[in-house]
Parts: C-alpha cells; structure tokens; sequence
C-alpha cells in the first residue's frame, strides 16, 4: 500500500495564454518541490473550483494566481468563496483591472495581496516561496510517522504509545483517508498485535477502494 | 532554481520588437509595450511568453508603472529615432542603473545616442557590415 504523493497544487486563473505560459515556466523552477500548476481560463471553469470536493483541494492547492477578471468577467466573489473553502491556501490577485471597490472586497475576501501586472520573476518567486506548503500536508505527517514506525524499537513501550497516540490524531484529522489505519496496522502488527494489526489493515484497504 | 529568469522590458512591437520578444521571451521574463494593440498581432500564435502592455510610450509616468527599476534590461525599439532617443535618455535619467540598448535608424543620429553614453543598435549599419563581411569572405574563397 502507497501514500498519495505529496503535491503542491497551484491553481493559476488566467485567460491570456502568454501570460500562462510565463507562470508555468517560472512554476516549473521549484519542481523539486513538487508543484503541480492548474489551469483555468474560463469563467466558467472558476466555479468549477467550488464544487470540487473541499477536503481534498484544501490538502492540495497551495496556492492560487487569479486576474481580477476571466473573459471580461469579474471573478472576485468566486476568489472570495474559494478563499472561505480554503482558509489556509494563499490567494494572489496579479492584475491591473484595479478600482477601490475591487480593493476593497479584495481586503475585506482576505486574499494575500494584489500585484500589478506585470509580475517581475522575482516578485513570482517570492509568492511562491511563501505559499507552497512546507512539511505541513497530511501525507507528509503520514510518510513521517510511516518511516518512525520502520525504525522504532517494538519492546520501547513509550514510542509505542506516543506514535499510537500520533497516528490516532491523524485518523481523527481526516477520517477518510485510508493512510491512519494502514500506519496502525503496521505500528501492532511490529509490536506483535496481529488481530488489532489485521483489523486496521481491512479498514485502510476499504476506505482506499 | 533551475536558471535565472531575467526581467526584460522591450518598448515598441514593431517588426523588430516582435521578433526580440518572441526570441528572449524562449528563457526570460519579456513584456513588451506598444501604444497600437494591433502591434502586438505579430506575437500571436508565435508561443509568445510574457506580457503585453498597451500603454502610451510617450509619457514616463505610466512607463514607470512597468517596474523599470526592476529590469534587467530595457531595449527601447520604435521605429521613431527621437522618440527612441527621448525614451532611452528618460529612463537613463530616472534609473542611471539600468542597461538600456536603444535602436537608432539613422546612422547619422547614432551620435547623438552615443554622447549620452547609450548602448545602440544600428539596423542598417549591423546589416551594411554584415553585407560587406559577406562580400570580402565570398571574394577569398
């Protein structure tokens, strides 16, 4: 059984096509970071975003670039429910379609900033450094307590407890995702349990099929 | 990183703007200004990478908008040799720090660029001394 890989999805909204490709060129710089660029050129597609499954885009997307407007259309109230769906995803607006009352709902959405066009390398970068996620994602927790478990010593009772209390909290943090049960499973059957081990190892398999 | 992106800011989407843009914008950072948007017709379906501005190229305000001070380097390209040199001596003034290269013409005006301590580009000029290196090397052989 296998983590999901960990992503850093960037969301970029943006409907000029050499303006894209610039983002996904300056992007394609922190692929050592794993950053999966997402398209999204249509107005259409914006609200595509909002009915996507909220969990899943919250423990992916990172990061979204977005014009103030998408085929001559304002996109600022969509850019606001996202942000409310995605509290911790940072949301920049690089446009130059600015008024006061576009600022103004732009502050009052908490979104990260508004960056004129046009956006220097430089400037690109220091958003993206900023938002990616570091460490924090649920799949990194999970690979972490899955390389502690390789390593623990089954006869150390303290380790035992701790990374079970840990691994519990995991499950807790996102019950329907298979990883917590697997990781349990693996931590008894190292510890001898094999019942308990079996048990949660059935459990991860179900919610992974 | 992989490689450094420069920001370059070329002025004018004209003939030669055009196919600078389309050439530097393969690894940097490009945004090109022009005040016609049809000018900027000839990086369409070319893969162009970067910005297009429409702005008015005579007024240094909204130049300054551009980031200028952030460039790595401004080529000042109009088919307009006084506006050329008009723009090339205003940024020169505002930001001393910035590489400009400036398109002059008229070879007979490339003095005038030069006594301002500007970087130029001489179309006629590079293609005469192309032209003629041709001739002389054909000749030898």
């Amino acid at each position: 059984m296998e983590f999901y890989e960990e992503l850093n999805e960037v969301i970029i909204i943006e409907d000029s096509d050499s303006v894209i490709n610039l983002y996904i060129r300056l992007l394609s710089n922190f692929m050592n970071r794993k950053v999966m660029p997402r398209v999204i050129k249509t107005f259409q597609e914006v609200n595509t975003i909002l009915s996507e499954s909220s969990k899943l885009l919250r423990e992916r997307v990172s990061l979204i670039i977005a014009e103030a407007e998408i085929e001559d259309r304002e996109v600022l109230d969509q850019l606001s429910m996202i942000k409310k769906t995605l509290p911790k995803t940072k949301v920049y607006i690089i446009s130059n379609k600015v008024n006061i009352e576009r600022l103004k709902k732009a502050l009052k959405s908490d979104l990260s900033d508004w960056i004129e066009k046009p956006i220097t390398p430089d400037e690109f970068y220091e958003i993206v450094n900023m938002s990616l996620f570091r460490g924090q994602t649920y799949d990194s927790k999970a690979r972490e307590l899955d390389n502690e478990i390789k390593e623990f010593d089954p006869d150390n009772d303290l380790k035992y407890y701790t990374l079970e209390n840990m691994i519990s909290k995991l499950i807790l943090e996102n019950p329907s995702r298979f990883e917590g049960h697997y990781l349990l499973g693996k931590l008894y059957e190292r510890r001898g349990i094999k019942t308990l081990a079996q048990k949660h190892y059935d459990a991860a398999q179900a919610l992974k099929d | 990183m992989k490689e450094a992106v420069k920001y370059i800011i070329i002025i004018g989407c004209g003939r030669l703007g055009s196919e600078l843009a389309l050439e530097l914008s393969l690894k940097h950072s490009v945004v090109v200004i022009d005040k016609n948007e049809e000018s900027f017709e000839r990086l369409a379906n070319r893969n162009f990478t970067g910005f297009t501005m429409l702005v008015d190229i005579n007024d240094m305000d909204v130049l300054k908008k551009m980031k200028l001070e952030k460039a790595d380097m401004v080529y000042v390209v109009t088919p307009d040799d006084n506006l050329n040199f008009m723009l090339a001596y205003g940024i020169k003034k505002m930001m001393p720090h910035i590489k400009i290269m400036a398109r002059a013409n008229d070879p007979m005006k490339k003095e005038i660029f030069m006594r301002e301590g500007m970087e130029i580009f001489c179309p006629i000029e590079n293609s005469v001394s192309g032209l003629v290196k041709d001739f002389y090397e054909d000749d030898k052989q």
